[in-house]
């Protein structure tokens, strides 16, 4: 009687070679590298931690273009901060000398910040030939 | 991969997720918690410290998961206990923190579900009809940012309810909106700050 209760009925039943197809070892779990393996924004393996950042930064500074709150150019805000700097109100030829502008470019940019509500502009009492600026917020 | 430069990354988003963590608990618990507590504490109205989970999640992947359950446990057990907010059982105070971690990897995976897709996140495939979630957008980080509070204000409600910690549907609304405005809130005084101190003029 057979040792095993399922022995092998004959000796041709066992195979003369086994199969050579091995399963390999599963790769030890390496903490980090589990963590580490997203994909960046474009599509490289390797995240990089800079870019990361600077793609939120960059999300930042849309939200600032969204609510548009640097409307104004350099030369606009130095009228917008003449006008500001001048206690009650101010006249032409003071913001034209205090900011270094020519004349015509401040008109420009005075007839802007006029009909963006930041300003209103009228007609000196004294003078008839010059505007009196001031601000309206 | 090369394992070095995976622990480097790893090392450095984790300190910048713990960090940003913890700075935001600490001015949420300073500025905001001391006039809700006056009539008892059922959620914070405005709670500031999820942006630091929407922004690590969806900017840094899963590799911010580990600092993030850290810097939970922390700022519960340390921080919190401090100010008398922290009255839950150990167990529990893991398990609220696993759920608070991991609300945003879930809601990001649920916007997966419907078309949504990130970059970032590993484990699902891209076709040509994924349509991909724009870190650079902020209106895609709102989205992901209404979607992360509804999934955090659920699991942690079910969560109470079921532990009996409570089951105050004040608290599910609260969490709710809290969450929601405390990360708007912190995106746009981010953005003002980096308008106001680094903006050439």
């Amino acid at each position: 009687m057979a040792e095993w209760s399922i022995a092998l009925p004959w000796k041709g039943s066992i195979w003369a070679t086994v199969s050579r197809v091995r399963i390999p070892v599963s790769p030890p779990f390496e903490f980090f590298t589990f963590f580490v393996q997203n994909i960046d924004i474009k599509g490289n393996k390797m995240p990089d931690f800079k870019k990361q950042l600077t793609t939120f930064v960059q999300m930042l500074r849309n939200i600032e273009d969204e609510f548009k709150l640097h409307s104004l150019t350099p030369n606009e805000q130095a009228v917008f901060y003449t006008i500001l700097k001048s206690n009650d109100v101010c006249n032409i030829s003071k913001i034209v000398d205090e900011s270094g502008l020519s004349r015509s470019t401040v008109y420009k940019i005075l007839r802007k910040l006029e009909d963006s509500n930041l300003i209103e502009a009228f007609q000196s009492e004294s003078d008839k030939r010059e505007s009196i600026v001031s601000l309206k917020v | 991969m090369n394992p070095v430069s995976d622990l480097k990354y790893f090392l450095e988003v984790s300190i910048t997720t713990f960090v940003s963590f913890n700075l935001l608990y600490v001015i949420w618990i300073f500025f905001i918690i001391s006039s809700e507590t006056a009539s008892g504490f059922n959620g914070s109205i405005m709670y500031v410290p999820h942006a630091a989970r929407v922004i690590t999640i969806c900017y840094f992947g899963i590799a911010a998961i580990p600092a993030l359950f850290a810097a939970h446990v922390f700022c519960t057990f340390v921080i919190g206990d401090a100010y008398g907010l922290n009255n839950l059982l150990l167990i529990d105070l893991l398990g609220t923190s696993f759920l608070s971690t991991i609300c945003v990897f879930i809601a990001l995976y649920a916007m997966a579900g419907l078309g949504f897709k990130l970059k970032t996140l590993p484990f699902y495939k891209f076709t040509k009809d994924s349509i991909y979630l724009d870190l650079r957008n902020h209106k895609h980080i709102i989205m992901v940012t209404v979607f992360s509070a509804a999934v955090h204000s659920l699991s942690l409600y079910v969560y109470n309810s079921l532990r009996a910690i409570s089951s105050n549907p004040e608290m599910f609304i609260r969490f709710f909106v809290g969450d929601i405005l405390g990360t708007l809130v912190t995106i746009f005084t981010l953005s003002f700050m980096i308008f106001a101190f680094f903006r050439e003029r």
